[in-house]
Parts: C-alpha cells; structure tokens; sequence
C-alpha cells in the first residue's frame, strides 16, 4: 500500500514536471484580425502581431504573403506589430529563433466573399 | 376568451393569413431574389406548353429549356432579357431592361425562332385603314380564314424602366416600355405583385400581374386589315388591352446542382385583344414541370 502511494506521488511530480516544462518550452505567434474575408481577388488589410517565446532572446517573424518578409531582431515577446498583409490565399506568419528555425507559426484564413446580385425573377421562372 | 374566439370565421382566417404573412420565418426568402456574380448555366427538361390563343396556330410546346445568366456588376443578362441596374437598395431596384415581346412569340415559328426571327426589319401592310374606308370594327361576330394568308408579324423587342420593391416576402414590381424594334411603335405596361414561401428545399410563388398594351402593340400583332381580311378574317382595330395573370411556382431544390421546377400561368385577356378574328381564346393556361440541372 505504501509503495504503491510512492509510486502514485512519483508519477504525480514527474507528470508535473513534463507540464511545466512543456509550458515553459511553448511560445505562441498570433495575428489579429484571424480571418479576412474579401469580394476582390486579393485580400489587403492591416494585421496586429502579438508573438511570446522563451527559446531565443531575439527572434524572427516571416510573413508569407504575395512575398516572403523576414522581420528581425525582435524581442522575444512583441505586442502590437502592425504590418499590411496582401495575398490571394492564406497568409502564413512564423515565429523563428535568431538562427532562421521554426518555433511557432499561425495563419490568417482568406475566404471569398460572392457577390449577391438581386435578380428580376427567381431563377427558373418560366412565365 | 380569447381574441381569435370572438371573431367570425372570415376574420379568424384573415388573422391567421395576416399571422403567417408576417412571421418573422418568412424574412430569409430574400435569398431566392439573389444571384451570384458571374455566368451560371443550366438546362431543363421536362414537359410544359405555352397556350397560344391564337386561331389555328399549335400550342408552343416546352420540352427543353436553357438557363444562360450573366451577372457583371450593375449589369446581367437572364436568357434573352437584358438589364442595367445603377439604382438599388437594400429592399429596392430600378433597372433599365430590354426583352422580348411575348406576343410575337404566338406568331413566331416554334422552337428556336426566338433569336432569328427579331433581326428582320420592316413593318407588315397593316397600317389601319383610312377614314371613310368603310372597315370598321365588328361588334359581335367573328369571321375567319387562313391564318397562313395573314401579314407576317415580327417578334418585337421591348426596352424600359422597372422598379422592384422586396417588402419582407412580397414583391411589388412595375414596369413600362417601348418597342426597340420599330415594327409596331407600341408601349407595354404592367403592376406584379409576387409572394414567396421558402420552407427548408421548398420555394412556392404566388403572383399577379396586370399587363396593359397600347393599341399600336395590340393592333400590330391582333388587327385585322387589308391583308387579313382578303385571307377571309373579319376587320378588326386593334385597341389598348389589358392582359391579367395569375401565376404560382414550386421548386424543390435536390442539391447544389439538381431541383424540381414547375409553373403555371393562368392568363386573361381582354376584349380589346380577345374580340379580334385572330384570337380564338381569351383563356390561357400555361405550364411547365421538370428537372432541371444548374452548372
């Protein structure tokens, strides 16, 4: 009984330790607006860029649009990075340590917005 | 007691019809007024006739129908009817259109005679006879001959204004216009009024619709002159007329591609067309059903 309340208490701390490490480790990347919703081709429109990581001092942001751009020598936690973003699909933002590799990305979804046009009749109005 | 229980049967019913009119369910059918920007195609086949109440001439048979629409800004085409619309709200339209003339399509060879026939020009010898000519218009009786013998009358192009107005599921709509063509010089008016039901795949229409034509349009295509009256028809001065319709529609949309249509046109014409020798019924009664695909 006893050596099974160690080995409970054991497996409890190491989970613990697994958690907190894996929190510690995690950064996060994230833009607001999440999703751009157009009626033209492209979408265009002013993005805030919040970013928070542990792994390097300084970081890397790329901003995969119509071009690829790499924005260095960033903090390792930034608020309110604004850039204008063009694309005519989804856009792609990572988060990269100071030696170009990947720590965390997010996307900004693009959906196409038909246009309604109002009709005369309903459609197939035979009379 | 209850307010519908004090009521007569009449005001219940009219209660509830009122009830129903202006639930708030009804408030998504503006969806079936909307299009899609760009081409959309599609085809139908099924079985239906356009009643011809014209003497002699065969019933205008539907067994396959085209859908061809384009819409490109302020502009589209719908099959043959073409309109501009700079003017438009939320609830509301004025388009500028062009359309063909219906009545020509009574004298038209059938089928695909739509396109080729409008693009002929000239005016038939149906001028209306001089004063004093001694033709007048027949009070009762209707004489007629062989309708091959009448003057050609020419499928007429229509181009005016139209205002639309979407109130919760009604449509009010009306329109006017004059002949592109130049055959006849005619004027077409005309007050609808449509009721749209969505429930789930269902779409049912209701509508009415009063059509008045100048005497040019209807001297045009239903007079009875020279030529007429040598082919053994009576005389006949064609006068402005009105042309009354009731109209409903079912459709039952299957998916994305596929739906069940249907209509039926119950029309009434009046004597100022119906009294001519040419017509030979005042009561038309249209109607198509069928599959149709969309692209």
């Amino acid at each position: 009984m006893m050596l099974r309340t160690k080995l409970f208490s054991l497996l409890f701390i190491c989970s613990l330790a697994f958690v907190g490490s894996t929190f510690a480790q995690a950064g996060y990347i994230e833009a607001t607006p999440e999703n751009c919703v157009t009626i033209e081709q492209d979408c265009v429109m002013d993005v805030s860029i919040n970013w928070y990581t542990e792994v390097s001092k300084t970081v890397c942001i790329r901003v995969t649009d119509q071009q690829i751009r790499l924005f260095c020598q960033k903090p390792n936690q930034g608020q309110n990075f604004a850039i204008t973003v063009q694309n005519n699909r989804n856009i792609v933002l990572e988060l990269l340590s100071e030696q170009l590799e990947p720590l965390e990305s997010t996307e900004i979804s693009l959906f196409h917005q038909h246009v309604k046009k109002r009709r005369r009749d309903i459609a197939w109005s035979i009379f | 007691m209850t307010v519908l229980g004090s009521c007569s049967l009449g005001l219940r019913v009219l209660f509830l019809i009122s009830a129903f009119c202006l639930s708030p369910m009804a408030s998504s059918t503006d969806s079936a007024y909307l299009a899609d920007e760009g081409v959309s195609l599609g085809l139908s086949l099924g079985y239906g006739q356009l009643d011809n109440p014209v003497y002699k001439k065969d019933d205008i048979p539907l067994y396959a129908l085209p859908r061809i629409e384009v819409f490109a800004g302020d502009f589209s085409f719908a099959n043959t009817q073409f309109a501009w619309t700079p003017v438009w709200g939320d609830n509301y339209q004025v388009s500028l259109f062009t359309q063909l003339n219906e009545d020509g399509l009574y004298f038209a060879k059938h089928s695909a005679a739509l396109t080729a026939i409008r693009t002929t020009g000239g005016r038939p010898s149906m001028t209306p006879p001089p004063p004093g000519s001694g033709i007048e218009t027949p009070a009762v009786t209707k004489r007629r001959g062989d309708i091959t013998k009448i003057s050609k009358r020419k499928l007429s192009a229509m181009s005016g204004i139209e205002a639309i107005v979407d109130w919760q599921s009604w449509r009010f709509s009306a329109h006017w216009s004059m002949e592109l063509t130049n055959y006849h010089k005619g004027l077409q008016g005309a007050l609808s009024a449509q009721r749209l039901f969505l429930f789930d795949q269902h779409l049912v229409l209701l509508g009415a619709e009063i059509q008045h034509l100048s005497a040019g349009l209807v001297d045009y295509y239903y007079g009875s002159a020279q030529q007429e009256i040598r082919a053994g028809f009576s005389p006949f001065l064609g006068h402005s007329s009105q042309k009354y319709s009731l109209k409903a529609s079912y459709q039952y949309q299957f998916n994305q591609q596929w739906q069940f249509i249907s209509d039926i046109k119950y029309q009434r014409l009046s004597s100022g067309i119906a009294d001519s020798p040419l017509i030979d019924d005042s009561n038309l009664l249209s109607f198509y059903a069928g599959f149709a695909w969309n692209y």
